[in-house]
């Protein structure tokens, strides 16, 4: 049996089994939309976790990543700052939103931001902006999955039917399960990717060139390659501010729908200082790989490929195959999470939102024609990009990190107005789209465009909300009221222990 | 509360000094050195995945002792 036959049997297995776990998790019955969008807010510790670090991960971190440091080197360890404080959000943000949503049922941004400004616009205008930046991340993973296929069945299996039959197993499982499905296979998915990066970067480091050390491949990029083993001093700036834009990954529609989902606060309080282990222990083998791929496979066109070539190159075909299921993973965990984060903005924000009267059954119909309808137009963009994955992740994170400023407002800041979160909003993400398509702004003083829409969203925010009128005194008391009453009865809690 | 006060003061201070060892000018003294090499890796490198994982320590002890829930 040829490699690429072996290969492509274990991918197949392994899309059967993320199907089986789709089954498995199906609730049996009527689905509520609590049931089927935030999994009946009874998401434990252990899943919690696996599914926020598998929807965090996607194919940037085993495709992407790897891509970047082979081109750039260290440079790329600017993203672990935003690995390791961007999660911070998950408790900053996530705390008194899963109280809010648990007090009054919300399910997604747009609710709770249109409730605590008393605008249907505002909340449409959060769910348009998020399906907006939701639609070129779901195109960079089915872009992802798409060269994995191509690359692994040595380009028996075309770039777009890799696609397509990525999409067909995503769409498979999430129709099925809901939420449960999405957490579950991410927890399968979390699991997998880890291990298997790990065997990845072993073998590779042991294979290539046999006697080849982790020494002896360090002082070669030292000697040979040092421009990939140090941070110019001018690219400090970028280094300073990229978590800045990155901390979108929290106000990212699929990430912020777990706060709703899990069980208890303290899942997130812990989820927002643990993720980053597994973040940062999920590199270290990426850098193995990438370093190996520098020295032995100078010159890649696409450096995306890096992985993949590098295993086909150095790795046995079962091997290979596995860990080309852990990349698969790593994209159908960010996927699944998007499409499904996808269906509940239309459905709660938008479909509910101009017919409240709809049974949930009809708007639960609607939602998952809608995931059919979202993947198609995803597909039909993935065939016309061929930019880095990191590049278009950054624009879509820095596009949803405009949601940020009304957030502050409905969770933190009694001063926020209606006029301000649309302003802010409405600028952010014109800045966020001109800073990052008109070459003439590009990107200034080589800031992302996530952080100068997020400047300017923020001076409009404050600005206008000066002058503007607040949300109702009952609305301010029903937020800002419950929360300050939460916080206090913690700290009683805590002092009386 | 005077004394949970002082508490969080602590490790907010200690979450911000490992956050400035991998930001500049901190991080920048230390990204283009290559000698000596340290466990197989050179300065640089060995420096920032110290760095990063002080400042998750940092992290979980400011969870730890600080943040509510």
């Amino acid at each position: 049996m040829a490699n690429w036959q072996i290969t492509l049997i274990i991918v197949a297995v392994y899309c059967a089994i993320v199907l089986g776990v789709g089954v498995f998790t199906r609730t049996k019955g009527e689905t509520s939309l609590s049931d089927y969008f935030v999994g009946n807010r009874s998401l434990g510790a252990f899943v919690a976790f696996f599914t926020y670090v598998a929807t965090f991960h996607s194919s940037f971190a085993f495709i992407g990543a790897a891509g970047q440091m082979y081109s750039g080197g260290i440079k790329f360890f600017a993203t672990f700052t935003s690995c390791v404080v961007s999660p911070l959000m998950i408790y900053i943000i996530g705390r008194p939103t899963w109280y809010l949503g648990q007090k009054y049922n919300y399910m997604t941004q747009g609710e709770l931001v249109g409730d605590y400004y008393e605008s249907k616009a505002l909340r449409y205008l959060v769910a348009v902006v998020s399906l907006i930046f939701l639609v070129p991340y779901l195109q960079s993973q089915i872009a992802a999955g798409g060269i994995i296929f191509e690359t692994i069945s040595e380009g028996r299996i075309s770039y777009l039917t890799g696609c397509i039959i990525l999409y067909a197993v995503i769409i498979g499982y999430i129709l099925l399960g809901g939420f449960k499905a999405v957490a579950w296979t991410d927890t399968v998915q979390g699991i997998l990717m880890i291990v298997m990066i790990w065997i990845a970067g072993g073998v590779v480091l042991v294979r290539t060139g046999g006697s080849m050390s982790w020494t002896n491949l360090m002082q070669t990029m030292a000697t040979e390659f040092p421009e990939k083993v140090m941070v110019p001093l001018e690219y400090w700036p970028t280094y300073m501010t990229s978590f800045i834009s990155l901390f979108g990954i929290s106000i990212y529609p699929p990430s912020f729908q777990r706060f709703f989902a899990v069980k208890n606060p303290k899942t997130l309080k812990w989820l927002s200082v643990t993720t980053p282990i597994y973040l940062i222990f999920f590199y270290i083998p990426i850098m193995m790989i990438s370093f190996s791929g520098v020295v032995y496979m100078p010159g890649l066109e696409k450096a995306d490929q890096v992985v993949p070539m590098m295993l086909t190159q150095y790795a046995s075909p079962v091997l290979v195959g596995l860990v080309m299921a852990g990349a698969l993973a790593a994209t159908m965990s960010s996927t699944d999470s998007q499409l499904h984060s996808a269906s509940s903005i239309f459905t709660v924000d938008i479909y509910k939102g101009m017919k409240p009267e709809a049974s949930d059954k009809t708007a639960l119909f609607n939602g998952k024609v809608f995931i059919v309808v979202i993947s198609a137009a995803a597909l039909a963009l993935s065939v016309h990009t061929n930019k880095l994955i990191t590049t278009i992740v950054t624009i879509a994170l820095g596009g949803c990190l405009q949601i940020l400023p009304s957030l502050i407002g409905a969770l933190y800041w009694k001063g926020a107005t209606k006029a301000g979160a649309m302003g802010g909003l409405i600028t952010g993400v014109i800045v966020v789209i001109i800073t990052q398509y008109v070459p003439a702004f590009k990107t200034p003083l080589g800031l992302s465009s996530g952080f100068w829409g997020l400047v300017c969203n923020l001076l409009v925010f404050f600005a206008v909300s000066a002058f503007t009128a607040k949300p109702s005194a009952e609305n301010i008391e029903k937020f800002h009221g419950y929360l300050a009453e939460v916080n206090r009865q913690c700290d009683e809690k805590a002092a009386s222990n | 509360m005077k004394n949970r006060k002082t508490r969080r003061l602590i490790f907010t201070l200690l979450w911000v000094i490992a956050f400035a060892l991998v930001n500049y000018p901190i991080g920048a003294m230390f990204s283009t050195k290559l000698e000596p090499f340290i466990l197989g890796m050179p300065f640089s490198v060995f420096y920032f995945w110290s760095a990063y994982s002080l400042l998750i320590l940092a992290g979980v002890l400011l969870a730890w002792k600080v943040m509510r829930d």
